[in-house]
């Protein structure tokens, strides 16, 4: 399992931008036609790479996008985090069992601002074991609720515990600084993916966050950016 | 001359869950939390189910009780994660789990699936109080009737207004307050379940006017951090 990486300069056409793009079904509220009618939409324009949605809704999904070439995933411990360890473990065993291709999950927040980076490690190393290789795990540090000394150790933390790939925000008013994409990739490198979320409004957003050192994008506002796309790139 | 502290009127610290999730918690500002939640001798203290045993060894006895949230703040996991949050969390040592269900399958009128989902919840929380949180204003009142109706035969014995967070839109005013109207509405539709009313809970006046409409239980958010002004309005 792997996370679907792609060559990370900026994209210039509209297939090599979907390809490199993210996004939600949530509202949880949401019922379930109105789920299945925003999934069908993707049929309209070029595959993007994932869309997550609720546990119970992985098979609606999968039914429509993986004809259209879309991966599918879910979400534990999101936005809010703080979930326990066993309780991310069993939210990864089942993304297993229903076939999802990756699970972004939250970090432990209380961890990381009490300083008790072993904890943050221990919990990153427990999910990655329960992932057994059979979906993509993406960990959420929150980013932008993190200083710079918070982000570094818990990025070291969650790759000593076998994390191979972050999203940097849970979206939901917490936005990702460029700075910090542009601090994340220039430390620790290219071994690590780097998903961005959280304040992804725009085309000129995405291009930006692609250029400071992100993977992928996920952004709510997916099909005015696709649209915009259409206009500008090739 | 000693210095009282103002107190919370018992009538109005027995019915408050003191609720503390917010994300960047640390370990020491739980402390806190559960240090006032025993100086006030608050009803329940609600943290998330990673911290449930850490804030279990900062309170003792009955009062005040832990408790937690499973699957919040968007319901979204399947009933077996469900459970295994909540059986971890009774484990360690939570009493009270106020359950967020899969609003899409409460929407779709998808019955059995909902009642599955709560059964095998019932079953992971052994003799904890467990507590169906909903969003009463996105709900119509037949569903909402129907919803609790089914809990209430599966052993919840409370229903919640809100989950408190902003559950459809990034935009804060959108998240579900204690209003009159929404709680009349819950009771309505309750069908034997005790109410609990969260969101936006800030003062005495608002609290007893809730408890008047025959509320049962309110979350005070710690975030607020309004205890002391809730005493001082009792001591006037």
């Amino acid at each position: 399992m792997n996370g679907n990486r792609k060559p990370r300069e900026n994209p210039a056409t509209l297939q090599t931008l979907c390809q490199r793009m993210m996004c939600a079904t949530f509202s949880p509220a949401a019922d379930e036609q109105e789920a299945r009618g925003f999934l069908q939409r993707f049929a309209n324009y070029p595959a993007i790479d994932g869309i997550f949605v609720d546990q119970p809704w992985v098979p609606l999904a999968q039914e429509i996008l993986t004809p259209l070439g879309i991966r599918v995933g879910i979400e534990a411990a999101y936005p809010v985090g703080n979930w326990s360890t066993e309780a991310k473990v069993a939210a990864i065993k089942q993304g297993v069992r229903l076939g999802a291709d990756e699970i972004d999950i939250g970090g432990d927040f209380s961890a990381i601002k009490s300083r008790d980076f072993e904890a943050v490690q221990e919990d990153a190393r427990r999910m990655v074991d329960a992932a057994d290789g059979k979906i993509w795990i993406m960990v959420i540090p929150e980013t932008a609720i993190l200083t710079r000394d918070e982000l570094l150790k818990t990025l070291e933390a969650y790759i000593a515990g076998g994390v191979q790939g972050i999203k940097t925000s849970s979206g939901y008013g917490w936005n990702t600084h460029e700075e910090d994409v542009r601090l994340i990739r220039r430390e620790f490198g290219e071994g690590l993916q780097i998903d961005v979320s959280g304040g992804v409004r725009t085309l000129a957003h995405a291009l930006s966050y692609f250029e400071a050192g992100a993977d992928n994008i996920h952004a709510s506002p997916i099909f005015s950016i696709l649209d915009e796309a259409r206009e500008r790139l090739t | 001359m000693s210095e009282r502290r103002a107190t919370i009127p018992e009538a109005v610290a027995s019915r408050i869950d003191y609720t503390a999730l917010r994300k960047d918690m640390s370990y020491r500002e739980l402390e806190m939390v559960c240090l006032e939640a025993v100086t006030y001798n608050l009803r329940t203290i609600i943290v998330p189910s990673g911290q449930v045993r850490r804030a279990c060894a900062f309170v003792s006895g009955s009062r005040p009780a832990i408790g937690t949230v499973i699957s919040h703040p968007f319901g979204t996991q399947a009933p077996a994660v469900k459970a295994v949050e909540a059986a971890t969390a009774v484990a360690a040592g939570a009493q009270e789990l106020d359950v967020i269900p899969h609003f899409g399958t409460i929407l779709a009128e998808r019955w059995e699936d909902y009642a599955f989902e709560l059964r095998t919840l019932g079953e992971a929380a052994g003799d904890a109080t467990l507590k169906l949180v909903l969003e009463a204003t996105r709900f119509s009142q037949d569903i909402l009737a129907k919803a609790c109706s089914i809990a209430a035969e599966l052993g919840f014995s409370y229903v919640v207004n809100t989950v408190g967070f902003r559950l459809v839109s990034t935009d804060p005013s959108a998240q579900g307050q204690a209003s009159p109207e929404t709680l009349s509405k819950l009771a309505a539709g309750s069908n034997g379940l005790k109410l609990k009313a969260a969101g936006g809970i800030i003062t005495l006046a608002g609290i007893r006017g809730l408890l008047s409409l025959g509320v049962n239980r309110v979350c005070v958010d710690a975030a607020l951090g309004v205890l002391r002004t809730l005493a001082e309005e009792g001591a006037k």
